[in-house]
């Protein structure tokens, strides 16, 4: 097998020496291609070659017939031709063992016969073979293969040769090598030598020494102090790398820093160079990584010491593998670094050099060296331009500023400054004489800031002293050493001393004996200023009294610059105002203090949340709590405000007074009267609020006190009225009487003179009773009880019965007395007639009474009138005694007329005028009266009326005849005897036929056993008074027959009571005979007439809607509505009321009854006015069931009528 | 001055017709803010709306009149309330008043008079309320 082939022994050594030959791959030569045709002719073979064994493979130095230049060694025959000194015949290959499977031998060249012979070196060591082949098998003659033998050692002769000649040349390059690298390192010395830049000489240093060294590369690196990261770091400064077409170019990069291994370092550092080879892995650093990076394979590095001190190091470094620096190639580099190393160190020192040398001229400011003429030698660049130098206030050129400069400078005086001014800068000029008196220096200096400084501190301290002259207050400024500096006019005015009193420099223990006297105590002033300056601390606000009544307030401030005490400053000021006003604050708020103690104010201050921030004195009293209690507790708490209130006494807000019930400490209940308003600080923002307290239990109390005195205060009223009630029956009984037996007496046959006392009873009995009529009305008056009937009646009516009653007095005076009314004034008025009679008939009787001849009138005009209401003015006019304009003013006070003798001459009370006065009043009219005393009264009265239905109009009382009563049956009720025979003689005259009876119940047993017209009921009476018999005859008899109250009581309420009983109308005891038989005929008339009435005249009666249309202004719109909810609404009222009797539940009664009482008021129902009250007021024991039940069905009955009739009512 | 006629004013009674009555009444002397209840209940649900003036019948039908007093005073003792009460009862009126209402007009005919006057009274008492509060609150 040929992988069994043979190697030589030697084969290391062999190799070795191969490449000594340097022979492998070098192109063919002429001598030995002429040995190997010699050899291919000699042995007749198509192939001979000259076939180097290496270490892979055979490689044919020179070959006949074959074109192949070399083959692989383990194919290769010459391997085991070269293992002897014969070498190899192989006759036959195919026949060979070791060859018949080569590929020479199964493929081309088809190999079937090889020779070879060694070429043997003198050592013995076979560098490969001379060798013949052909295709065809066959042998060598002795002769041939002697041949090939001498051959061979031709070769290897000529190997020889060519080895030696190689040397030789070798020899010959390192010596041209080496004189160009002296070349270069000469130049190179020069380079460093002569150019002052040491890095632009290494720059062109480095190509020429490394091309003449035959490198790759050369670099010159700075060690640079240490770095954090990396220790110490070197930094590339020059570089170069060959050009050349065969080689790869080495680049550097222009700016590196690299890391060197400690090792390195300490080589450097040693003057040891670093020889680095690719294959010495020894140490791994950024240089060594950096320089295989760039292929570059061996690498010598060298330290560059300066003063020694490793600077840096500078590297040469080749692609070659394994490269060895010769001993030139060392000294020539290392010479190179001891150069750029002194180039180093003399830049460093040249550079000192010239800095220093460049130092003075340096200067920013202009520095100018000009010879004795002021001629410029020298300038450096600030005093280039410099130009128009002002001085003193003229203007320099710069050469004649020099000049000027140097006529003044003298060898005397060799040295002298200026101060100018240069493009608005300011500038110290010192010019200098040299040493050498050759020339003069001038330096000028920028001083341009000092200079405003200066200017502006000179400006502060002017306005400064401006400030302090004119200060407000007294300014005394002193020096350590108690020098006054300053002083200003206010000083000298507020202690009264001339503009200059005091100057500057002076003393200040002068101006203390100058002022002093001024003070109130002076010693007391000296002693102060003496202690104040000694203990030498600021001392503000002192206030000092003066002799003449001023104060001054006073302050004393040490001036301290940098820790040192330079003088002090006294301020005065007169705060007499201020003074006067703090007192006048102070005496206010004590005021107002003492007042808010003594009001028993407490006073409380909380915060946002209603915490308590503080509380008074008074409060800690009123609530019984202590401050300390009170503070940090809820507001809300204490006042026991709970949540659903909060939102109505809100505390933080302003707020009206509010009355709170609060238990104090003790839990007593206490009524406080608060109020609050929000508290704001400086800056506006609400902190909370300040809340007053008022104990108001007190007043609460008294309050409830008063309603209590109210209540009885009414009750006496009550009683009052009563009393007068009483008084009037107790007094009208008998007057009743005595009026009655004197009109009786009257009728009898009377002589003249008995006549004439008749009369004169009749006056008098008469008086008296107006009298009683007069003190009873203003009692009434004056008791708020006078109460206006508000019904229809007819205004013409009236007016017509104040003529028919008083033309009998005025015929009597042969007065002319006429009454007329307007015929637009309105035929009914709702109203109270009986007030308006009795207004009218006094105001006409005091007409007719004061007036002895002439005329009364009296007057009804119409003023204003609208729809539902007129204005009426009546006037009533006389020609009488006239008043008084001083007495006008009293016309209307009680118990007054125009003197005594008036009263004297034509009686009266004096009370009538009050009274109608009062009247007038109460219907909301008013009453002019003028007057002249002897020419007559005009009194002017105007009255508004609510227009009210015609039809309702009650019959005129005196518009009957008294033909009518005759033979109708009366029964007289009355206790009183006189009383009975007074009214039983006055019906009896009228052919009335009357039966009598002494008391109610006397009464009803005449009533079960007669039928009777008419009742005459007196009201209080033994046994059985007037109310409880007509209750009886109303309800349990059912009579229906009309009942007349005799009645001495004349207050109105009391007989609207009597009328809600039953009856069904009153007279007055002591009663009118005209009255009485009007009351009587319209009793009789109106009973007669109802059963003949329609029923729509009845209903008529039964309601008025003037009250309603009175309350409306007018508005129809709201009748109209008010009368539709009286119609739907009211009958089911009555259901209620209904169900709630049957239920027995009384107080539902009372309730639904007060509900529709208003209804009924308005709607003017006046005939179910006492049910309602009744009904309203209803209590067990007061009324029965019965009755009660009758109440109700009345009420319904009414109701239901009435609401049928509104239905028809147009509206 | 200040204008009373905005006067907030509610009038509880549970019969519509003295409602339309007062409400008349009420009118006619220049207010016009005025709000009718038929019940206490819906007065009390209302309060919130703040009538300066609740005018009360002692007897509505859902509640008596003293306890709707006490829930108006609870709720705002600001507000000024009127009672109306049946004729002659002076001890529910002085009750009344102890309890924090303002007055009492009897049910005796004359009430319309009365609520003028009570009006009047309360305007004049508004007025000087008015003058005394500070009028400016505003910090600058």
């Amino acid at each position: 097998m040929p992988h069994n082939a043979p190697v030589p022994e030697n084969e290391s050594e062999r190799l070795d020496a191969l490449l000594h030959y340097d022979i492998l791959d070098t192109t063919p030569e002429e001598e030995l291609d002429a040995i190997t045709k010699l050899a291919s002719h000699i042995c007749q073979t198509p192939i001979a070659l000259i076939s180097i064994l290496d270490g892979k493979r055979q490689w044919f130095k020179s070959k006949i017939g074959l074109d192949i230049s070399e083959t692989g060694r383990e194919i290769s025959f010459c391997r085991y031709a070269i293992m002897n000194k014969e070498g190899l015949e192989v006759p036959n290959a195919l026949k060979d063992e070791r060859f018949k499977d080569n590929p020479l031998v199964t493929g081309k060249p088809d190999i079937r016969f090889y020779a070879g012979v060694p070429l043997e070196n003198p050592e013995g060591l076979n560098m490969g073979t001379l060798c013949v082949i052909d295709s065809v098998p066959r042998t060598l003659t002795p002769e041939q293969r002697e041949a090939l033998k001498v051959l061979s050692k031709q070769v290897m002769m000529h190997f020889e040769l060519r080895k030696q000649n190689q040397l030789l040349k070798r020899e010959q390059e390192s010596l041209k090598k080496k004189r160009e690298m002296l070349q270069a390192i000469s130049e190179a010395t020069d380079e460093l030598l002569s150019n002052s830049d040491y890095l632009e000489a290494v720059h062109n240093c480095l190509p020429m020494l490394g091309s003449a060294a035959g490198i790759d590369c050369a670099y010159l690196f700075r060690v640079k102090s240490t770095d954090k990261i990396k220790g110490q770091v070197s930094e590339q400064l020059a570089s170069w790398s060959a050009v050349s077409e065969s080689k790869e170019v080495v680049l550097f990069q222009k700016e590196v820093a690299l890391s060197l291994s400690e090792k390195h370092l300490d080589k450097l550092k040693k003057y040891e160079n670093i020889d680095l080879n690719e294959s010495d892995t020894s140490e791994k650093d950024d240089l060594s990584s950096y320089l295989k990076a760039k292929h570059i394979n061996s690498s010598l590095i060298l330290p560059v010491i300066i003063g020694g001190e490793l600077w840096g190091f500078i590297g040469f470094g080749t692609l070659a593998e394994g490269h060895v620096w010769s001993e030139s190639e060392l000294s020539l580099f290392k010479s190179f670094a001891n150069s750029v190393a002194n180039a180093v160190d003399r830049a460093a020192v040249a550079k000192q050099a010239e800095d220093m040398a460049l130092f003075s001229l340096e200067n920013p400011f202009p520095v100018v060296r000009v010879d004795l003429n002021g001629k410029v030698l020298l300038r450096n660049a600030p005093a280039e331009h410099i130009s128009k130098i002002e001085l003193n206030g003229k203007v320099y050129s710069d050469l004649e500023f020099f000049s000027l400069i140097a006529q003044q400078l003298t060898p005397v005086k060799p040295i002298k400054t200026w101060e100018v001014t240069h493009k608005q800068r300011h500038y110290n000029v010192i010019a200098r004489l040299s040493e050498l008196k050759k020339h003069i220096n001038i330096y000028a200096t920028d001083v341009t800031h000092q200079k405003r400084a200066e200017e502006l501190l000179i400006a502060s301290e002017a306005r400064m002293a401006a400030i302090i002259q004119n200060l407000q207050a007294g300014i005394l400024l002193k020096d350590e050493n108690r020098k006054v500096i300053h002083v200003n006019k206010k000083f000298h005015q507020l202690f009264n001393l001339p503009d200059s009193a005091i100057s500057p420099g002076e003393d200040y223990a002068n101006v203390t004996d100058k002022i002093k006297t001024l003070f109130k105590d002076p010693k007391a002033y000296k002693n102060r200023i003496d202690q104040v300056v000694q203990e030498d601390k600021p001392c503000l606000g002192e206030e000092l009294e003066l002799a003449d009544g001023r104060c001054f307030e006073r302050d004393f401030i040490p001036i301290i610059i940098n820790n040192t005490y330079k003088g002090h400053l006294w301020k005065y000021m007169d705060v007499t105002e201020r003074k006067k006003y703090e007192t006048n604050l102070k005496t206010q708020e004590e005021k107002y203090r003492s007042i808010i103690t003594n009001m028993n104010l407490g006073l409380l201050e909380v915060n946002n949340d209603n915490v308590i921030l503080s509380a008074n004195n008074t409060f800690s009293n009123i609530s019984g709590y202590s401050s300390e209690e009170l503070v940090g507790n809820n507001a809300l708490k204490l006042l026991g405000i709970t949540e659903d209130r909060k939102n109505t006494i809100d505390l933080q807000g302003v707020f009206d007074i509010a009355r709170l019930p609060v238990q104090n400490k003790r839990g007593e209940l206490r009524w406080w009267l608060l109020s609050g308003t929000p508290n704001y600080n400086d800056m506006g923002q609400k902190t909370g609020a300040i809340i007053i307290i008022l104990d108001i239990t007190r007043h609460r109390k008294l309050e409830e006190e008063l309603l209590v005195m109210r209540q009885k205060a009414e009750e006496s009223a009550k009683a009052k009225e009563q009393f007068f009630a009483n008084m009037s029956h107790e007094i009208r009984t008998p007057l009743n009487a005595i009026i009655g037996m004197v009109s009786e007496l009257s009728r009898e046959d009377l002589t003249n003179r008995q006549k004439l006392f008749v009369t004169h009873a009749t006056s008098a009995s008469q008086h008296l009773l107006s009298l009683v009529n007069d003190i009873l009305d203003i009692s009434k008056i004056e008791a708020g009880k006078l109460e206006l009937d508000s019904s229809p009646f007819s205004l013409r009516e009236v007016l017509r019965e104040a003529e028919i009653i008083m033309k009998p007095a005025a015929n009597e005076k042969l007065l002319n007395f006429n009454v007329s009314v307007s015929e637009k004034v309105s035929p009914a008025f709702l109203g109270d007639p009986i007030r308006i009679r009795q207004v009218l008939i006094n105001l006409i009787g005091n007409a007719i009474k004061f007036t002895e001849k002439g005329s009364v009138s009296v007057l009804c005009e119409l003023m204003e009138r609208n729809s539902y209401s007129q204005k009426v003015k009546l006037t009533i006019a006389d020609t009488g005694i006239g008043m008084d304009e001083a007495y006008l003013k009293d016309l209307f006070k009680k118990f007054t007329q125009e003197d005594i003798s008036t009263s004297r001459k034509y009686g009266g009370t004096g009370l009538g005028m009050s009274i109608t006065y009062e009247l007038v009043q109460l219907m909301n009219g008013s009453i002019d009266v003028k007057s002249e005393k002897g020419s007559g009264t005009r009194i002017e009265l105007v009255l508004n009326f609510t227009v009210a239905n015609e039809n309702n109009v009650p019959a005129s009382a005196v518009a009957g005849s008294t033909e009518s009563l005759d033979g109708k049956r009366v029964l007289l009720v009355e206790d009183n005897e006189m009383n009975r025979m007074v009214a039983a003689n006055t019906l009896q005259r009228y052919k009335l036929i009357v039966t009598e009876a002494t008391n109610g119940a006397e009464a009803i047993e005449r009533v079960k056993e007669t039928e009777f017209d008419l009742i005459l009921m007196d009201l209080q009476m033994p046994v059985m008074d007037g109310i409880e018999a007509t209750k009886i005859i109303r309800t349990q008899l059912h009579l229906t027959t009309p009942i007349i109250a005799f009645t001495a009581n004349a207050f109105k309420s009391e007989i609207e009571q009597h009328l809600a009983t039953g009856m069904n109308g009153y007279v007055t005891k002591p009663f009118e005979e005209r009255v009485l038989l009007s009351t009587i005929q319209q009793m009789l008339y109106q009973t007669a007439g109802v059963v003949n009435e329609t029923e729509e005249l009845q209903h008529t009666k039964l309601y008025d809607l003037s009250k309603l249309i009175a309350v409306s202004h007018g508005d129809m719109a709201f009748v109209r509505k008010m009368v539709d909810l009286f119609k739907v609404h009211t009958l089911s009222s009555v259901e209620e009321i209904k169900e709630a009797f049957n239920e027995k539940d009384y107080d539902k009664i009372r309730k639904v009854t007060h509900r529709i009482k208003p209804g009924i008021e308005k709607l003017g129902i006046t005939t179910l006015k006492a049910d309602i009250l009744a009904l309203e007021e209803f209590d067990t024991s007061a009324f029965t069931p019965t009755e009660l039940h009758e109440a109700i069905t009345r009420l319904e009955s009414t109701l239901a009528k009435v609401i049928s009739a509104l239905a028809n009512e147009e509206l | 001055m200040r204008d009373d006629s905005t006067m907030k004013i509610f009038i509880v009674n549970d019969d519509i017709f003295s409602l339309g009555l007062y409400e008349e009444q009420i009118k006619s002397l220049g207010y016009y803010n005025i709000s009718t209840f038929k019940s206490c209940a819906a007065t009390l649900e209302e309060l919130s709306n703040a009538p300066t003036i609740v005018l009360l019948d002692y007897n509505t039908a859902d509640m008596n009149g003293f306890e709707a007093l006490n829930q108006i005073k609870k709720q705002n003792p600001l507000i000024y309330v009127i009672m109306f009460m049946m004729e002659d009862r002076l001890d529910l009126a002085a009750m009344a008043l102890q309890m924090g209402a303002f007055d009492s007009i009897f049910k005796d005919g004359q009430e319309l008079q009365k609520i003028k006057e009570v009006l009047f009274q309360i305007s004049e008492i508004q007025q000087v309320l008015y003058f005394k509060k500070p009028q400016n609150q505003s910090i600058t």
